[in-house]
């Protein structure tokens, strides 16, 4: 409140037209030692009790607001941990709709037949595990050869 | 309001105001202490109260006042030093500032008394009614029976009058 407001309020006390509620706000704004008279008389005038209720109601506001806080902090963790999952979330989406970005070359290779020894390492891990299923499937002698010794040892 | 009067609804006055207490301190021992302090407090005002009157608010009002004493008290103790203080001093009456500072306050409140006493009985009667029990315009309306527009016009009176007079006790 600024020093004009107090005055008209000490103005409106004065004349008998505050209500309790304002005087214990006029109450809580006369507080501090460099007062001047006319206040400190106001002050005085207001009394004890009311400023004792003007602060004790104040200190239960302040709680209660504290209290209020404690919960949307709570809330605002979540908001952040949702929205980070999210964009991780919408980044594996892409990630997985990745086409090849050397279309022309796996053509080029294509259209070549390659090294029947060579591995599939290059490319996406998408176009690895294409790759692979591709050569299984031109090859399923090779590659039944090749299950049967790693898996059964033989 | 004599004292038989006043131990008849004291037990009832004395659960409201531990109830103040309880909500401002978590301690149920604090809570207590207020309780007792406001009674004695409550026992003061009340003797100058008329028989009949509800007195509940100012019950209120007086706990809340001894709550926030005491809660002061413990933050000025706090900021002063954790060492000094002993616990026993916290329940020594008012050892809230210095002793040259709790003069002047009596003083001041010796000089609030006497000019509130040189009002008229009726604006006495309004202007304490507002400032020690916190009533408001339309309660006073209704305990005293005197209009509305009367009752602000008597407290304005009453108000300009006690300003005057302690502006002038201050210059002296």
């Amino acid at each position: 409140m600024t020093n004009k407001e107090i005055q008209q309020l000490i103005n409106r006390y004065l004349e008998g037209e505050t209500s309790p509620e304002e005087e214990r706000q006029l109450a809580l704004e006369l507080q501090g030692d460099n007062l001047p008279e006319e206040w400190q008389a106001i002050r005085l005038m207001l009394g004890e009790l009311t400023i004792g209720e003007a602060e004790y109601d104040s200190i239960m506001e302040q709680r209660k607001e504290k209290q209020q806080k404690k919960p949307s902090a709570i809330l605002v963790a979540l908001r952040a941990i949702t929205s980070i999952a999210a964009i991780y979330l919408v980044g594996l989406f892409f990630w997985l709709q990745q086409t090849p970005e050397i279309k022309t070359e796996t053509a080029y290779n294509q259209s070549k037949p390659t090294a029947k020894t060579s591995y599939c390492t290059e490319g996406t891990p998408r176009e690895v595990l294409m790759c692979y299923m591709e050569r299984r499937k031109a090859q399923p002698h090779y590659y039944q050869q090749l299950k049967k010794m790693t898996y059964e040892n033989k | 309001m004599t004292q038989s009067e006043f131990e008849h609804i004291a037990q009832e006055l004395r659960s409201q105001m531990l109830k103040v207490a309880l909500d401002f301190f978590a301690s149920q021992d604090d809570a207590e202490d207020v309780a007792q302090d406001a009674m004695v407090q409550l026992w003061h005002y009340c003797e100058r109260i008329d028989a009949g009157r509800n007195v509940s608010g100012l019950a209120i009002r007086v706990a809340k006042n001894c709550c926030v004493s005491l809660y002061r008290k413990r933050q000025t103790a706090k900021q002063q030093s954790y060492e000094d203080v002993s616990p026993r001093m916290l329940h020594q009456e008012d050892t809230s500032g210095s002793p040259q500072e709790r003069l002047e306050a009596q003083d001041t409140q010796r000089m609030m008394d006497e000019v509130v006493a040189l009002l008229k009985p009726r604006e006495r009667q309004l202007f304490e009614m507002r400032q020690t029990e916190g009533l408001s315009t339309e309660e006073i309306a209704e305990q005293t029976g005197i209009p509305k527009t009367s009752v602000a016009v008597m407290l304005s009176t009453a108000r300009k009058k006690v300003l005057t007079e302690l502006k002038r006790r201050m210059k002296l």
